[in-house]
């Protein structure tokens, strides 16, 4: 059984962050008055670079966007087997750490730029999406998602402000605008796509995918806090996805500063104010 | 048996100490240090094959050893009062004075009274037996090559490694004395002898740095001498007794918390808590192997160990809390300073002064798996940092720098040594290594007290900042770097021996914990006291199971080999400078001349101005300290 | 399995703008192309901005001495298949700097140029046009094999 749910855990998910990579580019492009590329455009990206030459500045630089693939996928099923969601936090750091060790190990000025910018990020992402984490424990006594699908309120009745926070993050963790820094989506030029940037063919191919991934993950993450009624959640997911994309249109880029203060200062402070009232709630 | 075997660890290191210092010849000495090294791991390991055991000693034997011991440990005071006026010192003098006068007057009032069970060999000593004994010695080895070039640079006339290997060899067998002895005097005097032992280690250069900061650690530890002697005097007026193992079985938790909180300030000097941290950070002037024994597996730990010692004492209580709150403090500050370090060493010195935070605060907190945590970081913490300290010692010995901005391409020049020292790193950071599973642990066991919880969240954000910028220069490629490593067995062999044990902590940590900490908590909690903590088995904790773990990595592994031997590079080109290059990583500027482009990580140095950050931890760390003693002093 | 990546290359062209020193009139319209009027993303294209993502190397403006070097890292810099359009009459030829002193003429006396969209300025439509040429040029070279040729 377990065996199964892996196999389509890995097969399903790149099929779904590929499709929602594709209507973000369609949606995109209604939004500025475009047609917009075909639904499937996504995957003709990733095929096409399948198939491209492989160049590299140094040897083990495509073993990092590998390893960021890998440990993706190894997350997104540890989330589905509905195991610890503090271990899968760390595995997903695992996962952005090998990105950005990727970046730091070719000597290129851009890339290494993008490198820092992502570890800003991390700082700033990080407190926010462990305290999400503690908050749902506050209500449910476990870390482990299976406890908490077992409970039958809907964490979000508890946890208002932790799902802002945490939509919040989710914008800086997707890379989308005005966050998009660290690797600069769109015609957002002037890092020339940072992390990524010495990548080529098959290995840009792998970041991408495991990029979907990581999309279908953190989706699920915010689908977690509506998770006692199914269509909510879906719901919930896709008003989250669509606000994440008008956003992510509508915003000019911010600075690393304005974002580790956004985060650290009124981000973990709702966070902290909707923790407090949580223990008070459940453990007082 | 027993008794030989303590004699060999603590003795027998002490009495060559005086052999090596009375006989100059290297020869000589490097015969006695691997000697040395030798024994105490073979007799560390044979202890604990003869598992936990009092050790007595009666008669003459028994009051000749606490008439010695007294007076070495008044020595010791008037050593330091003597460096005191050396120095012009006039705090230093006062400390000292303030030790020596309770020292004696205690034992005038217990009229040199001894303890007949000397000596107690538990688990929570055989940890540190572990740890002592092997680690310890294997940076001795290390240092034999070491010392050899690092006084090659600096042009002495004489050597004088025979004082450093003396005090190394002392300071090995004080940490042995101090994790088995059961008279709390005795601990109290090795506990002497390692600050001691750290202050002429950290002088060792005799450059004016290292002898201001020498100073310092005297002074700071000092402090921690005179609160633990206090706190002796405290115990004995409440419950009559010096043997450690009586005054644990007190059941009345409250007549004992004012002495308890002195000895946890003892602890906490010693193992560098802020507002204490300026000795431990100042003690990097000393040769790199000082740093690694100070950091892994002596002197730091002597104080997690005397509260781990006296922790099933006041669990649960408001010291208790307070000091999980101020370990939880130290944790998140000292990996916020440690983002805006250039200094390899100094944010190695960081990264420690956070994990010992941690330790505290899983000590402190009143659960099992905390315990099993603690326990499990004090031996992971201790091979990787011993691991990575040596790793930069080797590395600067090679490029003379110690700066992290000085080490790109240090992957293609020193290629084993930079192996290892990102294996030490990745243990400290990343899954599936145990540092993370203790830190996964910390913030589920901190549940019930959340803004401990809240602070070691932030500490673990920070921490992910900077040992990642860490291994990412470590991994940075250059082309135009050359290989300058040069391999010596006692020199790269004790590394690499460090990075195998590393690794096999890691994989058989539920192995370790049944065999070690699951009788030590047996034994010192639940033997006593009421059953506040279930007794369970590491293996219990919800999805805890590190082999899998590594599995888990290992088949990733396997598939990331396959895809990569797919995803070869065909062709290698140069990074991107918008077309300019004009070589790798350099470009043409607008006068046609060449320019490298150079990239540094980011510190914010502005933003974290380390002198200032510290004065604002130390105030906050210094208020929670007193609002401890408030409460408890009523 | 080849015939699936064949048809994808066709559909996802990234370009790589390349300015040689033009007058700017050329790279007006080839930003041009992007714009809801024309929208390129309807055929895949992206506007990468950087060599090491692109299949096609769109350039404008006259190679000169100065500039040569540059063009050349950039084009060596591209993964493997790749091609080439040289947009308006400078990058073509040379246009009316052609016999100046210090140019060396179109493009394609520096790197080999597979799609020549004339103008001056050229047309959005033509700069479409040629640049849908070469992804005819990128799918044959796929299907060839032809490795790449330094």
């Amino acid at each position: 059984m377990n065996i199964q749910i892996i196999a389509a855990t890995i097969l399903l998910a790149p099929v779904i962050g590929g499709l929602i990579a594709g209507i973000d580019r369609i949606i995109t492009a209604r939004m500025q008055h475009r047609v917009g590329p075909p639904l499937l455009q996504p995957f003709y990206d990733v095929l096409k670079l399948l198939g491209k030459e492989n160049i590299a500045v140094t040897n083990d630089q495509s073993l990092y966007a590998v390893l960021y693939l890998v440990f993706n996928v190894i997350t997104l099923v540890m989330f589905v087997l509905q195991m610890d969601l503090l271990l899968i936090l760390f595995m997903l750091l695992l996962a952005v750490a090998s990105l950005v060790l990727g970046a730091m190990s070719a000597n290129s000025p851009f890339s290494k730029i993008g490198a820092q910018r992502e570890l800003i990020a991390i700082l700033a992402y990080e407190p926010i999406l462990i305290s999400s984490v503690v908050g749902m424990y506050f209500v449910t006594g476990s870390f482990s998602i299976s406890r908490i699908l077992q409970i039958d309120r809907m964490l979000f009745i508890d946890l208002p402000l932790l799902f802002i926070a945490f939509t919040y993050v989710l914008t800086i963790k997707l890379r989308k605008s005005p966050f998009d820094f660290s690797t600069s989506h769109h015609g957002h030029q002037e890092l020339v796509k940072g992390l990524t940037i010495e990548y080529s063919g098959p290995s840009l191919a792998m970041i991408e995918i495991a990029h979907w991934y990581e999309t279908v993950l953190l989706l699920l993450f915010a689908g977690l806090f509506f998770a006692n009624n199914l269509y909510v959640a879906v719901a919930a997911i896709a008003i989250c996805y669509f606000a994440e994309i008008l956003v992510d249109n509508i915003a000019a880029r911010l600075t690393w500063q304005i974002m580790l203060k956004s985060t650290w200062i009124p981000g973990l402070l709702i966070a902290v104010v909707n923790m407090v009232w949580v223990y008070i709630k459940y453990h007082v | 048996m027993v008794s030989y075997l303590l004699l060999a660890m603590i003795l027998l290191p002490m009495l060559l100490a005086a052999v090596v210092l009375a006989v100059t010849d290297r020869r000589f000495r490097n015969v006695c240090v691997l000697m040395v090294s030798g024994i105490l791991m073979v007799s560390a390991l044979l202890i604990i094959k003869t598992g936990a055991a009092f050790v007595e000693i009666h008669g003459t034997l028994a009051e000749v050893l606490d008439y010695v011991i007294f007076a070495a440990d008044v020595a010791i005071s008037l050593i330091a009062l003597y460096f005191g006026f050396k120095f012009r010192s006039i705090v230093l003098a006062v400390l000292s004075i303030a030790q020596l006068i309770p020292l004696v007057l205690f034992h005038i009032q217990i009229n040199f009274a001894g303890v007949e069970k000397a000596f107690h060999i538990d688990h929570l000593s055989m940890i540190m037996l572990l740890l002592v004994n092997i680690i310890g010695p294997l940076i001795a080895v290390y240092a034999l090559h070491y010392m050899q070039e690092h006084e090659h640079h600096q042009h002495l006339t004489a050597s004088r490694q025979h004082y450093f290997f003396a005090t190394i060899l002392l300071f090995l067998g004080a940490m042995n004395g101090l994790v088995m002895a059961n008279n709390i005097n005795w601990i109290h005097f090795f506990w002497e002898v390692t600050t001691l032992c750290s202050f002429l280690l950290i002088g060792h250069d005799q450059t004016e740095a290292a002898l201001a900061n020498a100073k310092r650690a005297l002074i700071i530890n000092f402090f921690g001498g005179v609160a633990f002697i206090l706190g002796i005097m405290f115990i004995y007026s409440r419950v009559h007794t010096i043997a450690v193992h009586e005054i644990l079985t007190y059941s009345d938790v409250s007549v004992l918390l004012i002495p308890m909180a002195l000895l946890v300030l003892a602890g906490f000097t010693k193992s560098a808590q802020i507002p204490f941290q300026s000795w431990l950070l100042g003690a990097m002037v000393a040769p790199t192997p000082v740093s690694a024994l100070l950091h892994s597996s002596t002197m730091v730990k002597a104080g997690i160990y005397l509260i781990f010692r006296f922790a099933p004492v006041f669990l649960g209580t408001w010291l208790a809390d307070m000091s999980a709150l101020i370990g939880a403090f130290t944790f998140a500050a000292a990996a916020l300073l440690a983002i805006s370090q250039t200094n390899a060493k100094r944010i190695l010195a960081y990264s420690t002064i956070s994990n010992l935070g941690l330790m505290i605060t899983l000590i402190c907190i009143l659960d099992i798996y905390a315990i099993y945590a603690a326990a499990l970081l004090i031996v992971l913490h201790g091979v990787s940092k011993a691991l990575l300290f040596l790793c930069v010692g080797t590395i600067e010995q090679a490029i003379g720098s110690r700066d992290l901005e000085d080490m790109d391409g240090i992957r293609q020049r020193l290629p084993l040594t930079a192996f290892l020292a990102t294996f030490g790193a990745i243990s400290m950071l990343l899954p599936p290594f145990g540092v993370l599973i203790t830190k996964w642990i910390g913030i589920e066991v901190t549940a019930s007290l959340p803004p401990v919880m809240f602070l070691i969240i932030l500490g673990s954000a920070c921490t992910v900042f900077f040992w990642a910028k860490f291994i990412g220069k470590l991994l940075s490629h250059n082309p135009e770097a050359e290989k300058i490593e040069t391999l010596f067995l006692t020199y790269q062999g004790p590394l690499a021996i460090i990075a195998v044990l590393a690794l096999i902590t890691s994989i058989f940590m539920i192995e370790f914990s049944n065999m070690f900490i699951a009788p030590f908590i047996s034994s010192a909690y639940l033997g006593s006291s009421d059953q506040t903590i279930p007794n369970v088995l590491i293996s219990d904790f919800a999805g805890f199971y590190p082999p899998a773990f590594f599995a888990v990595t290992a088949i990733a592994l396997l598939l990331v080999f396959i895809l990569y031997n797919w995803l070869k590079p065909k062709r290698y080109v140069q990074p991107f400078l918008s077309g300019e290059n004009s070589g790798h990583n350099q470009f043409y500027s607008l006068s046609d001349g060449k320019f490298n482009a150079g990239f540094r990580n980011y510190y914010f140095s502005s933003v974290l101005n380390e002198h200032k950050l510290t004065y604002l931890m130390n105030s906050i760390a210094s208020a929670l300290l007193i609002v401890l003693f408030g409460v408890i002093l009523r | 399995m080849m015939g699936i990546l064949q048809t994808a290359a066709t559909k996802s062209p990234w370009i790589v703008h390349f300015d040689c020193g033009s007058c700017n009139g050329c790279d007006i319209e080839i930003l041009a192309c992007l714009t809801p009027l024309y929208d390129v993303e309807r055929f895949g294209v992206l506007n990468v901005g950087n060599p090491k993502h692109a299949d096609i190397l769109v350039v404008s403006g006259t190679a000169n001495y100065r500039n040569a070097r540059v063009l050349r890292n950039v084009y060596d810099q591209m993964p493997w298949p790749k091609a080439v359009v040289a947009v308006g009459a400078c990058a073509s030829t040379g246009g009316i700097f052609r016999n100046c002193y210090n140019t060396l003429g179109g493009v394609d006396k520096v790197i080999p140029v597979d799609v020549y969209v004339p103008g001056c300025a050229a047309k959005p439509e033509a700069i479409m046009e040629g640049v849908l040429q070469a992804v005819q040029v990128l799918e044959k070279r796929k299907e060839t094999g032809e490795t790449y040729a330094g």
